[in-house]
């Protein structure tokens, strides 16, 4: 009992963490997005989380105060209603750093993509009520010949990062995912151990296909950024990102600059 | 083997399950104690929205305390009036969250628990002299030690695992409101199934130690309980 009451104390004295410099971001950038963040640190020494779920729950808590500077969006939808609702003093801003593409992973007992999709017992797509990647998935299935038997078949997750979890556990044969979750070779080599071994796995299980553009709406990935004295470097992340000598992260990461 | 953020994710979730239980067995003993002393209307209304916590989805829980701690809420107004930040995604927050989502599991055994204290040997001991206090800590405390042992475990298992209503609260941030239950979400979703796996075996095994090593510390007071009631 006394013990019991040393550690009781202890804890209501125990000092709070440090509150480490924050970015939100969609989950189509798990993967790829720590590796920025590392590269970053390794150049700047600047030491930046992020938290990633889906574009619309991050939207909704940034709007409840989340203590979030900078958002990384996978729909400019959020971002411009985030920033109708920013007071003068936060001075928020938002631009756009890039247009996503959908990728469509299915079983290699498949021969091709449309194969898959009329013989698949399940399509894993992220939730298309606050995940773009899922909203992008829904209309390319929607205006396929094949609607209606499609339509049973989708099984829904609640983020972009989590179909991949899908496709890997084997809950589904055909997955609509962002090609950030499954990025150039030379950007996987630059990953996580594990990571890296689970998309092998995905690679040798399946196969990858770009979904033509015109089949879906653009994915445009945009962010908003409000000033927070308390995380002073996340505007010079912010423009450090965008600038040239990242361009090439971005394209391994399967983003593009125009929707086509 | 632990990472600084696994600690970190270790450390938040034990700190809340003990703040929470702690503070629940201070603040709803009292009420426990009224509702346990007879039978009425009201209190069956009282023990109905006390016992709504159970019934009801984390989720709906969750909606509406992020509206009633986010920043522009009236709620925060006051707290800002009295120098207090809002407490949406910040720990005080998800302490509160959890002691509205642990309500239950604090009241009904110590209720339960005052209930069997019988209203006569409270009135004999008055009647030989005992004041308030002396009644408190003479008689009930020692005969309700069972009943706050069970209390406190049932309070801090349950926060142990909590997931939903704290995802909501806390917005998962890393250092501050990022649990354990949490963290091994966050690994699923990074493709990370050996730390998901180590973390889940250690929070498994963890539990287990702390409800292990509890439920022991109760059989000392429980059998003092018994003995007690013996030689009455």
């Amino acid at each position: 009992m006394r013990g019991l009451k040393l550690v009781f104390t202890a804890l209501i004295f125990s000092c709070s963490t440090n509150a480490a410099q924050l970015i939100a971001a969609a989950s189509d950038l798990r993967l790829v997005l720590p590796v920025l963040l590392q590269q970053y640190q390794a150049k700047t020494g600047v030491s930046i989380n992020a938290v990633f779920a889906s574009s619309g729950k991050l939207s909704q808590q940034i709007q409840h105060g989340a203590p979030f500077s900078l958002f990384l969006a996978a729909d400019s939808l959020y971002t411009n209603n985030l920033l109708q609702h920013c007071s003068p003093k936060q001075r928020c801003q938002t631009g756009v750093y890039g247009h996503g593409q959908l990728l469509i992973w299915y079983h290699h007992r498949f021969q091709t993509a449309e194969q898959a999709l009329a013989q698949s017992h399940h399509i894993a797509i992220a939730d298309p009520s606050h995940a773009p990647y899922g909203k992008a998935a829904l209309a390319y299935l929607q205006q396929h010949s094949l609607r209606p038997e499609l339509q049973a078949k989708i099984r829904r997750s609640d983020n972009a990062a989590l179909v991949l979890h899908m496709l890997s556990t084997g809950q589904a044969e055909v997955g609509l995912i962002g090609h950030a979750l499954m990025p150039a070779a030379q950007l996987q080599q630059l990953l996580p151990q594990s990571q890296q071994q689970q998309l092998q796995l995905l690679q040798k299980l399946g196969q990858t296909e770009v979904v033509p553009a015109h089949l879906y709406p653009p994915i445009l990935h945009s962010w908003f950024y409000q000033a927070d004295p308390k995380q002073p470097d996340i505007k010079a992340f912010l423009d450090w990102m965008q600038a040239a000598e990242q361009q090439q992260f971005w394209t391994d990461a399967g983003f593009k600059r125009e929707h086509n | 083997m632990l990472y600084p953020s696994e600690w970190q994710a270790l450390w938040l979730t034990v700190k809340l399950a003990l703040l929470s239980s702690f503070l629940l067995l201070l603040l709803t003993a009292p009420l426990a104690w009224w509702l346990s002393r007879g039978q009425s209307s009201g209190r069956n209304a009282i023990n109905a929205l006390l016992t709504l916590p159970l019934v009801l989805p984390p989720t709906v829980l969750g909606f509406y305390l992020v509206l009633l701690l986010s920043p522009d809420s009236w709620f925060s107004q006051l707290l800002r009036l009295m120098g207090i930040e809002a407490l949406a995604f910040r720990f005080e927050g998800l302490v509160l969250a959890s002691m509205l989502y642990s309500l239950p599991f604090v009241v009904q055994p110590l209720q339960q628990g005052f209930g069997q204290i019988a209203q006569d040997l409270l009135q004999q001991s008055q009647a030989l002299g005992a004041n308030r206090w002396q009644l408190v800590a003479q008689l009930i405390w020692p005969l309700s030690r069972p009943a706050l042992f069970s209390a406190f475990i049932l309070s801090f298992a349950h926060t142990l695992g909590e997931f939903g209503i704290v995802l909501m609260i806390g917005g998962n941030i890393p250092g501050q409101t990022q649990l354990l239950s949490m963290l091994i979400y966050d690994q699923v979703e990074s493709l990370n199934y050996a730390r998901a796996h180590l973390l889940s075996g250690l929070l498994l095994l963890f539990s287990f130690s702390v409800l292990f090593w509890l439920y022991q510390q109760q059989r000392g007071p429980q059998q003092r309980v018994q003995q007690q009631r013996n030689q009455q």
